[in-house]
């Protein structure tokens, strides 16, 4: 039998009607806790940030004990002075010559030209703005070759570092025991770095 | 309020007749009918209410339980034919309408027009009518009116079990002292002063009749009885074309006068079986000028197919709503409270433990400051470190060069030359040419033995030594000679 009417859909259903205060009560108790809730959940996540943080420093403890063990922060800044100084300062050009000089005549090399280059970039790495570039030294001599390892050797005695890059030793007569020498020394030095093009289009 | 739509009501119940003009109150106390009956003072629902306690009273009514039978003035009922390809929808809003326009004429004519509240059913094969119109049943009631009716009586904690229209409920009960057979059944309900006549088939009214008096006590009232029912006989044989009505259920009628009513129609409708509802000859313990109305309100206690329960959903008791909202409140208040103290406390802690790591951490970051600074100086000495190893590789060394070029040299053999040089991107060359002097042989193994000298240094490799193609023509003629080999970078 088909019905149709309207006498179970017009009143509020008593199920909705009880319901709602369970729900008005459930909102003001969410209401209520929700603030220290908040902040509850606030404080945990800078409790976790906190601890993760305290984690990772507490390495920082254990690595600066470890490095103070081995001799601390002051021995590798010696350390590191001893180092630069074994690189010198630039050398003023008439002060070098008679450097030159002095260990060759102190060696037995008899000088016959000597010529000083300027600075080169040879891509040392820059530490601190602290800048290593290389002036290479030409010198004609006479010189058995013995003295002319002693005459690099009192270079480097006087605390010049030079390599010697280019060598030419060629017998002076057919039975001379002294022989023309044409060199290249590179004198590495710290120095003023060379203007980049940026630099030159600043000034 | 919410009952099932079928069955009866439970016995404990008792039935409440509201009409606009008379309240009664049926119950069956130790098995013995019990009727109550008051006037209201007015129309309204507390005066009809107030009205029912009466007759309630009257009645010696011992439960609160009722089935409210509505008179047909305050639940009037119309068969209608409407179009059977209507959707839902709109049969909806045109019963709707229908339903308060129906209230409107036979309720409140004169008043604004009614909410209805309205049930409408239709079955049964001959309610199809061609097949292209439909026969609905429509009941309607004034909403406002019978929400306030059942407000002031549940305030006076009557729980009303179901609702029934009072006129449809001797059809249902009509219907079912036949056995539901779905054979045509002319009933006759006789109320005090007003009678009412009709034919169910299939469980749906096919017509009916309703008529001003009473046939025991008005012999007019008879007459026009014996005349309605032979319409209804003939309209019956028209309708299918030629069946006799076999079944007539008269209800109400007094027992002294039913025998004598039902003769006549036996007369009028030969081929009929008259019942009587109630019926004179079974016992029973009713006083006999209750039976008859007895009979008619217990059936308001019948549902069924021509009697639905016409119940409607009511709001909440504003005390239960109340108590539901005071009970939520507390406990939401507990549970807040308690939730919250914890939650502070655990906040308490929380922030203790938060405020020694803020310390610690202030401490550590400043080891850790330190540490950069200093890991800062270590890789700085690396870098130094690095740059001044470097610097030493710019050439080869020199002292091993030349103390094991000479060094390595035979005795036979002398240098002219010793040439270093950069051939190309920092591959030093080293070449030492001189002359060797004595036999073949001599030359030779001198020469080997330089080779193989140089060749072991740590600092040369691909050591090759070369004489000169022309041979002495003197024995003791020196040769010249040729060593090469590439030096490796090492520090100086």
């Amino acid at each position: 039998m088909k019905s149709v009417g309207n006498l179970r859909r017009r009143r509020l259903n008593r199920a909705t009607a009880l319901l709602t205060p369970v729900l008005v009560a459930s909102l003001c108790t969410v209401g209520v806790i929700a603030p220290p809730a908040i902040t509850f959940q606030g404080a945990r996540a800078s409790h976790a940030l906190l601890s993760s943080e305290v984690r990772a420093l507490a390495h920082s403890v254990s690595r600066l004990a470890e490095i103070e063990e081995e001799g601390g922060a002051d021995r590798i800044l010696a350390a590191t002075e001893r180092l630069r100084r074994l690189i010198p300062k630039e050398t003023p050009e008439l002060e070098l010559h008679g450097v030159v000089r002095a260990a060759a005549q102190l060696a037995g090399v008899r000088l016959q030209a000597l010529f000083l280059g300027d600075h080169q970039d040879v891509g040392l790495p820059r530490i601190e703005g602290d800048y290593v570039g290389r002036r290479v030294v030409r010198i004609s001599a006479e010189c058995t070759p013995d003295s002319f390892v002693r005459f690099v050797e009192n270079l480097r005695s006087v605390g010049l570092p030079v390599s010697v890059t280019d060598l030419s030793l060629a017998r002076s007569g057919s039975a001379g025991a002294t022989f023309l020498v044409e060199t290249s020394l590179s004198l590495f030095e710290h120095t003023t770095p060379p203007r980049t093009e940026s630099e030159d289009i600043e000034l | 309020m919410s009952t099932p739509r079928t069955g009866r009501a439970p016995g404990a119940t008792a039935v409440l007749h509201v009409a606009p003009t008379v309240v009664e109150w049926l119950e069956r106390i130790d098995g013995v009918a019990h009727l109550g009956r008051a006037v209201p003072a007015g129309t309204s629902p507390a005066e009809i209410v107030a009205a029912v306690v009466l007759a309630r009273r009257e009645a010696g009514g011992r439960t609160k339980r009722v089935v409210l039978a509505l008179a047909d003035a305050l639940a009037p009922d119309r068969i209608l034919q409407l179009p059977s390809d209507l959707s839902r929808k709109d049969l909806r809003s045109i019963l709707e309408r229908k339903a308060v326009a129906l209230l409107h004429e036979r309720i409140s004519a004169d008043a604004e027009e009614p909410t209805a509240l309205f049930h409408a059913w239709a079955g049964g094969q001959v309610c199809e009518r061609d097949g292209d119109h439909t026969s609905w049943h429509l009941v309607a009631m004034d909403e406002e009116f019978l929400t306030k009716l059942s407000l002031a009586l549940r305030d006076r904690n009557f729980r009303v079990e179901r609702v029934a229209a009072l006129q449809l409920a001797p059809l249902a009960l009509a219907s079912a002292s036949t056995g539901n057979t779905g054979e045509p059944v002319l009933y006759v309900v006789t109320h005090d002063e007003r009678m009412d006549v009709g034919l169910i088939v299939e469980d749906h009214v096919l017509t009916r009749r309703s008529m001003e008096g009473n046939p025991a006590t008005n012999t007019t009232v008879a007459t026009g009885l014996f005349h309605e029912v032979r319409g209804i006989a003939g309209f019956w044989r028209k309708q299918s074309r030629g069946d006799q009505i076999r079944q007539v259920v008269l209800i109400g009628l007094p027992t002294d006068r039913a025998q004598l009513i039902a003769s006549a129609i036996g007369g009028v409708l030969p081929d009929a079986k008259v019942s009587l509802l109630p019926d004179p000859e079974a016992e029973s313990a009713d006083a006999e000028e209750l039976r008859g109305r007895a009979t008619i309100l217990s059936a308001a206690r019948t549902l069924g197919p021509l009697s639905p329960n016409l119940a409607f959903r009511l709001p909440p008791r504003r005390v239960s709503v109340g108590l539901a909202a005071l009970l939520c409140g507390l406990l939401a208040f507990v549970l807040g409270t308690r939730v919250e103290h914890h939650l502070i406390a655990a906040l308490g802690d929380l922030q203790g433990d938060n405020l020694a790591m803020t310390t610690q951490a202030t401490e550590l970051r400043t080891v850790h400051t330190r540490l950069e600074v200093v890991e800062s100086d270590a890789a700085e000495l690396r870098q130094v470190l690095e740059r001044t190893a470097r610097v030493g590789t710019f050439a080869p060394p020199l002292r091993p060069l030349l103390t094991e070029s000479l060094a390595a040299l035979p005795e036979n053999a002398v240098f002219d030359s010793i040439r270093l040089f950069d051939s190309g991107d920092r591959d030093y060359r080293l070449e030492v040419q001189g002359s060797v002097h004595g036999s073949a042989g001599s030359v030779l193994r001198g020469m080997r033995s330089l080779r193989d000298y140089l060749g072991r240094s740590s600092h040369l490799s691909e050591v090759d030594v070369t004489l000169s193609d022309r041979l002495p023509e003197d024995r003791n003629a020196s040769q010249a000679f040729l060593v090469t080999a590439h030096c490796r970078e090492t520090s100086p």
